[in-house]
């Protein structure tokens, strides 16, 4: 499989949604490269596999770091009922970027799939061997942060104009 | 103003890119592979051919691998990422790395008067956990050590100085980048030139 200019500009934004930070991002993406030529199977698979390298190995990464790669979500954590009801959220693109600060490895990391790779909720479940219910419930966090911000953003804006 | 999150997340994204240099490294890297892969088909009796050659000659004439490993520890030199223990001394060093599969040992290229270690970090090599070990000279220039566990079958043919051979050297970026086998473990050091 021939890896394109764009293939490896979408895979590094895929790093990025991991780490956050350009530097590891690249570093990211280079050892998923490196484990992926020495695989067998590098001619024979698409890009998918090579995404489920990178992801495996950031994980490896985090683990020697003693860093909580994802992170694990209890019981009661609500789920969206259907994937669907995010697809109506808005926000600015200045939210976008400080929702960014606030969501967790496993939530970027489902956003990215749900919003640049367009990947439907079982879609994501697949990729990333977790429950669909998981990933449901990420969505939900998502949404719930992006409602946040409005709220927030909304309070700066009264008392602004009260002062 | 306000759009869907979906096309927000898709511009946010979009602007996170690599630079042409990263790109062009990353695509070195892909072509040099493929290129291996079609010598490994049809340079059998290329690389036969070459071995009866070689016999006559004083110096081997075996492909030098070294390159890819020069620029990458070059790179991570120019980075200089922040050290994750601090200490001069070399023993309590080496402890820190308990997720290393050897022990660090000291190199008899890194001896001369004035150079003070500062501390290590862990990085990887051709994807294969390694250490990093950062000195400074007397000038105040960086130094960096860098020690992997040696397997022939991954990195390749590479002087062992335990041997009376000498490091292989290359120049990437400005700096001066030697590389050698010491004591079972592949070694490459950076410095400015």
């Amino acid at each position: 499989m021939e890896l394109k200019a764009d293939d490896l500009q979408l895979l590094y934004r895929y790093c990025y949604s991991l780490t956050q930070d350009q530097d590891d991002a690249f570093d990211l993406l280079q050892n998923g490269i490196e484990k992926w030529l020495k695989t067998n199977q590098s001619r024979d698979v698409g890009i998918g596999y090579l995404r489920r390298i990178i992801r495996n190995h950031f994980i490896d990464e985090c683990r020697r770091l003693k860093r909580v790669a994802f992170e694990p979500f209890a019981d009661t954590t609500p789920t969206m009922l259907a994937a669907d009801s995010i697809e109506q959220t808005m926000i600015s693109q200045q939210e976008v970027t400080v929702l960014m600060e606030r969501l967790n490895t496993g939530e970027r990391e489902t956003l990215f799939l749900w919003a640049v790779m367009e990947y439907t909720a079982e879609e994501i479940a697949k990729e990333t061997n977790s429950p669909r219910g998981t990933i449901l419930s990420r969505l939900y966090r998502i949404k719930r942060k992006v409602a946040d911000l409005a709220i927030a953003a909304d309070g700066t804006t009264k008392l602004g104009r009260n002062a | 103003m306000k759009t869907s999150l979906k096309q927000a997340t898709k511009e946010h994204f979009a602007k996170q890119t690599m630079s042409d240099t990263q790109l062009q490294q990353l695509q070195l890297k892909l072509k040099s592979t493929q290129d291996h892969c079609l010598r490994d088909w049809m340079g059998i009796a290329a690389m036969f051919t070459l071995l009866v050659l070689a016999v006559f000659h004083f110096y081997p004439t075996q492909p030098e691998p070294g390159l890819a490993i020069a620029q990458e520890v070059a790179k991570n030199h120019i980075k200089l990422r922040p050290l994750e223990v601090i200490s001069d001394d070399f023993n309590k060093t080496s402890a820190y790395f308990q997720q290393l599969d050897f022990v660090l040992a000291p190199s008899r290229r890194i001896d001369q008067p004035g150079l003070t270690l500062l501390g290590g970090r862990y990085c990887s090599i051709q994807s294969e956990t390694a250490a990093q070990l950062r000195y400074i000279d007397s000038n105040g220039k960086p130094l960096t050590l860098y020690q992997v566990g040696f397997d022939a079958g991954i990195f390749g043919y590479f002087p062992d100085i335990g041997k009376g051979q000498e490091p292989r050297l290359y120049y990437v970026d400005g700096l001066r980048v030697l590389l050698w086998v010491e004591k079972g473990l592949l070694m490459a050091s950076v410095k400015s030139d």
